[in-house]
């Protein structure tokens, strides 16, 4: 079953510079119970799906193109439904969790004005859930730093306490907006294994947003590439892994240092990340690709099913596929 | 907290008393003296009037003994120019006057500031927005002594609503308009950073995660938003309470309200220099006093400031 589906989403915004298109037609379908990584480099417009997801764009953005969760479409929804779909079906994690929290409140509050709003609880009822599921986070002495301000904790604690927060109502979906790259590397393995906790306990459907390549195998099922706002590749992570079809695709695991290629440098890809204020007429990655011809610049590559499976958007795509 | 506070009061007491020492001087520096009426007084009564005031003593012989006054009995000195009366009497009518309207313009201008600044930041780039900022630009380039005879011409003059001045023991009448013509500007100003800070406070990215929360937006902005946009509004209370002091004088005068103001005013022309101390140190103190108040405001709102 399909429990979100985008179509041909774009996302703009106005700027005093003249339109920014952040995203630009973009399709999702993300099955019920499914982990789905989104990949792409910084700025690829992979936390502005996620906000017109839950009509959270800034006040500047505007969303296109149809949403659909659960069979309700969620794109010009009025704010009051909105609301009761946010956080207790949907819920979100934050890119960074040290600014993610209201500094001026203490995180019991900001914890159980969920479940009061949601759940209609009782304040007590909340702290004493909320309290659970800190320590089901892993969050020490949960009952005693629930009293706290985010300026208490450690980023990796804040990271912990936000996915707390975002699970109290039980969500259907988790997005989690790079949930570790504002961390260090020890406290990355830890956050990856409680979200691996949580898919096994509670059977949430969840997005991982990431421009890590590393850590999706493992943890995910399917994953989509984004470029310049648009998906160049999706399909199972196994089969991509062991077969990526689209260039952009390649040089991201390229990007990857494994252990099994003994090559301490990093390989980076060349080239620079497309500006998103000149929507170019061919191939967004036709200036970094090493299989670029002249037909890259001139004509969109349209998204072809090279599998039942898997999606890919090139001219020229890899491993013999037409 | 409470080392706090008696760090305050141990930079208050030099503070106040630098401030007598330099009111004390700058006053005796200025031209003319108490007692210089148009005919001039024979040299024995002038000579008997300096002696009975100490005035014949070295200025810092004056300024200790006022001081050991002040410490010892609370007593701020004679009126040199109401020969009845004490400085402490002056202050006890005067006063509550000031007292009153001061407290209510200074509760009109946050109230009704921070309302419109919020309103407007909500409802950016609306009409409302436009209108509030429009009335708040217009509020704040009309000083109250320009506003003081516009709303007398029309509320006691054309629509003869209002007394035109007076006080009659705070009878609500004569109270509304000093309050809007105290209150104006400030309330204005005040309005105009609650916008600015409510707007860029409502971008954060702590809004976002509320927002993801499905709070509705009455609580998104009273529960998460208010208290950081309130910040920059409580640091600007400091100056608005000076300029408020300030704006009394001309309050004072314009509507005889009676208020401390008109005695400062009065005792300044006829060097009066018990008066002028008397009140320069009463708004001294209280200026010292409320910035302990917003330095408090601003704790208990940031838990990140602890002292
Ligand atoms: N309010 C805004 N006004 C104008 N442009 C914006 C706005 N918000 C985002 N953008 C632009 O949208 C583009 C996509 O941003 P997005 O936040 O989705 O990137 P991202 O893929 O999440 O990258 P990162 O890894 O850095 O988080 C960026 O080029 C950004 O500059
Ligand atoms: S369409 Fe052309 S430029 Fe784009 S990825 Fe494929 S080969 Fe490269
Ligand atoms: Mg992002």
């Amino acid at each position: 079953m399909t429990l979100l589906r985008v179509r041909d989403l774009s996302v703009t915004f106005e700027t005093g510079d003249g339109t920014v298109n952040a995203v630009n037609g973009v399709d999702l379908a993300i099955g019920a119970g499914q982990s789905v990584a989104v990949v792409g480099e910084s700025g690829s417009g992979k936390s502005q799906i996620m906000f017109a997801i839950m009509g959270l764009l800034a006040r500047n953005g505007a969303a296109a193109g149809s949403v659909t969760f659960d069979g309700t479409e969620l794109l010009g929804l009025d704010e009051g439904a909105l609301n009761r779909i946010r956080s207790s079906q949907i819920a979100m994690i934050f890119q960074n969790p040290m600014t993610a929290l209201n500094p001026y409140m203490r995180i019991s509050h900001q914890m159980t004005e969920v479940l009061t709003l949601h759940k209609g609880m009782s304040r007590r009822a909340a702290l004493a859930e909320a309290i659970g599921l800190l320590d089901a986070m892993e969050v020490p002495e949960a009952a005693t730093r629930i009293g706290m301000y985010p300026h208490e904790f450690s980023g990796g604690m804040l990271q912990r306490v936000l996915i707390a927060m975002a699970l109290l109502c039980r969500p259907r979906l988790l997005i989690a907006d790079e949930p570790t790259t504002a961390l260090d590397a020890t406290v990355r393995g830890q956050i990856m294994r409680l979200l691996a906790d949580v898919r096994a306990r509670f059977g949430t459907t969840v997005i991982l947003v990431t421009h890590d390549v590393g850590i999706v195998a493992g943890h995910c099922d399917e994953m989509v590439v984004l470029y310049g706002g648009r998906v160049m590749e999706s399909g199972p992570v196994a089969r991509i892994f062991a077969a990526p079809h689209h260039p952009y695709t390649r040089s991201l695991l390229d990007a990857v240092p494994r252990l099994d290629r003994d090559d301490e440098r990093l390989r980076s890809i060349p080239g620079d990340p497309l500006g998103t204020n000149l929507l170019p007429a061919g191939c967004p990655f036709a200036a970094r690709c090493p299989r670029v011809e002249e037909r890259c610049h001139r004509e969109r590559p349209a998204s072809e099913r090279p599998a039942p499976d898997r999606v890919v958007a090139c001219h020229r795509p890899l491993e013999g596929v037409a | 907290m409470i080392y706090f506070l008696l760090k305050r009061l141990a930079v208050a007491v030099p503070t106040l008393l630098i401030l007598i020492v330099v009111s004390y001087v700058l006053m005796y520096a200025a031209p003319g003296g108490p007692f210089d009426t148009e005919r001039t007084l024979p040299p024995e009564v002038m000579a008997n009037l300096q002696h009975k005031y100490g005035l014949d003593q070295p200025l810092a012989v004056q300024i200790w003994r006022y001081v050991v006054s002040i410490v010892t009995e609370f007593d701020f000195g004679p009126s040199f120019q109401y020969t009845d009366q004490s400085v402490n009497d002056i202050i006890e009518q005067g006063f509550p006057v000031t007292l009153t309207y001061g407290g209510w313009s200074f509760l009109v201008a946050v109230l009704v500031g921070v309302s419109l600044g919020i309103a407007a930041a909500v409802h950016h780039n609306t009409l409302l927005d436009y209108l509030s900022v429009g009335v708040s630009i217009g509020a704040q380039v009309l000083p109250n002594f320009v506003l003081a005879p516009i709303l007398t011409l029309i509320f006691t003059l054309w629509l003869a609503w209002l007394p035109g001045g007076g006080w009659q023991g705070g009878h609500w009448p004569y109270v509304i308009m000093p309050v809007i013509a105290l209150s104006t500007s400030f309330m204005a100003s005040i309005a105009r950073i609650t916008r600015s800070s409510m707007l860029e406070v409502l971008n954060a990215d702590f809004i976002r995660t509320a927002r993801a929360k499905g709070l509705p937006m009455w609580r998104i902005v009273f529960r998460h938003a208010l208290k950081p946009a309130l910040l920059p509004v409580i640091s600007y209370l400091g100056p608005a309470f000076v300029g408020m002091i300030t704006g009394s004088v001309v309050i004072d005068v314009f509507f005889a309200t009676g208020g401390i103001g008109q005695f400062f005013v009065n005792s300044a022309l006829n060097r009066d220099y018990p008066v002028i101390m008397g009140i320069t140190i009463l708004a001294g103190g209280l200026t010292i006093l409320f910035n302990t108040v917003v330095d408090l405001l601003y704790a208990w709102i940031d838990p990140r400031i602890r002292y």
